[in-house]
């Protein structure tokens, strides 16, 4: 595999902080921590 | 109108604890796990509503109108965003030629090799939050990052209109139609961490090879799983507690295992950290799959009525017969009895199950298997099928 010179936290971090998208903040990170979790399989939770 | 169904919900919540608790209930739980079955009941399919929120949930619910049901087993709504996952390059979601079964592809997911297993044990956080899903999510896996960031946003768009479409599903079922949820925020669940391997990690063939050739590196690797879930409520916070919203544990690699490596992987851990919970009055849905008849014996070791089976392959005879003086059963029709489609069938077998199980509490209501594709059953066959059920479960 590649080696980016981004992380996925950091997408997440952007994503929760980007009210383009969804203007409350609540159901951003909300929304957020429910997709980290299905990408991983439900294996770890988003630490924030 | 408000305390109409707040008296049916009531009354439903009562009857499943009191057959759950070896009372004979008023009335025998009628229930039922559904997948994407409901979708294909009028002769739709999922993909003639996916993407609209109403016309999902109408689409959805319809059947309920038809079918009596007190409780939905495991959950409603869609189960995947196949739409977020394909944004994202993964094919592991997909919907299946008829339009409605949503499959679940293992063989499209990059799962870990014997290398990666270190990776697993040192820092399974650091693997999974970040390789796991680079691997898995190609459009996050491409050299620029805004381009991998729009593909996330994208996605994330799709997933809340997913999650608010299925609350409105929940809201449906579970609010205006009063159907009984056994599940809860506070319900304890137990998934084994051999499952994690299994289900999401290493894959079916490969884990179950690994126990046998490389027993060493699974045994460290499910040490890094369990250590790295988040720790149990108190078990005093349940004491005195109805026993509603249920416990919650599925098989998954427990079927496959021999008697002594489901001690090992599944029910050592089970007993030991969940009897606290089980002593405090917290009873377990143990969803089956495949057969677990040669190891069901176990169960007589944990509090009487401390869990409730959803059967799969085995008879169900058989399972009453060697626990069902101990532990619940759910059963009363087939998956195949109701894809077959001969009601009189149908009919003898849920008479002969409401015969044998009923007298004395302890059965509720239940299929062997899910309703899962277009083809499962006929809204005819299920409509005849359970309501001739919900007749029975009053008497």
């Amino acid at each position: 595999m590649e080696k980016t010179n981004y992380t996925i936290a950091e997408l997440f971090e952007e994503l929760i902080n980007d009210e383009s998208w969804e203007p409350d903040a609540e159901k951003r990170l909300a929304t957020a921590k429910a997709m980290f979790l299905t990408l991983n399989r439900n294996i770890v939770p988003l630490k924030r | 109108m408000a305390d109409d169904k707040l008296t049916l919900l009531e009354e439903r919540r009562q009857s499943f604890i009191d057959a759950i608790s070896f009372n004979e209930p008023k009335k025998v739980p009628i229930g039922a796990e559904i997948l994407m079955w409901p979708f294909s009941s009028h002769g739709g399919t999922y993909l003639d509503v996916m993407g609209n929120p109403d016309a999902t949930v109408s689409a959805y619910t319809a059947f309920m109108d038809e079918v009596p049901l007190d409780y939905i087993a495991m959950g409603v709504g869609v189960s995947h965003s196949v739409t977020m996952h394909k944004i994202l390059g993964s094919k592991a979601y997909t919907i299946s030629s008829d339009g409605t079964t949503l499959q679940h592809m293992q063989s499209q997911l990059d799962f870990i090799s014997v290398e990666d297993y270190q990776k697993v044990i040192d820092d399974l956080y650091g693997f999974m939050s970040e390789e796991w899903i680079q691997k898995n999510y190609p459009a996050l896996n491409v050299p620029d990052k805004a381009q991998a960031y729009a593909s996330l946003k994208e996605a994330a768009i799709e997933y809340k209109k997913f999650v608010e479409t299925n609350d409105r599903i929940r809201e449906n079922v579970f609010g205006d139609r009063q159907k009984l949820n056994f599940y809860g925020p506070e319900t304890v669940r137990y998934s084994s961490n051999l499952n994690t391997l299994f289900d999401n990690l290493r894959g079916i063939p490969n884990t179950l090879l690994d126990i046998r050739r490389r027993p060493e590196i699974v045994d460290a690797a499910c040490q890094a799983i369990f250590a790295s879930k988040a720790p149990l409520p108190d078990p005093k916070d349940y004491i005195g507690k109805p026993p509603l919203p249920l416990g919650s544990t599925v098989y998954h690699s427990e079927c496959f295992l021999s008697p002594p490596l489901f001690d090992k992987y599944f029910f050592n851990d089970f007993r030991k950290l969940y009897m606290p919970y089980m002593e405090a009055g917290v009873k377990f849905f143990v969803k089956g799959e495949g057969h677990f008849l040669n190891t069901i014996d176990r169960y007589r070791s944990i509090p009487k009525g401390s869990c409730v089976f959803m059967l799969d392959e085995d008879d169900a005879f058989e399972v009453h017969k060697a626990i069902g003086d101990w532990q619940v059963i759910g059963a009363g029709i087939t998956a195949d009895l109701l894809r077959f489609g001969d009601v009189q069938k149908c009919k003898d077998y849920v008479s002969k199950c409401f015969d044998t199980f009923a007298p004395g509490g302890g059965f509720i209501f239940l299929q062997n298997k899910p309703l899962l594709c277009g083809g499962d059953a006929s809204l005819d066959v299920l409509r005849e099928v359970y309501q001739f059920a919900d007749e029975l479960s009053r008497k």
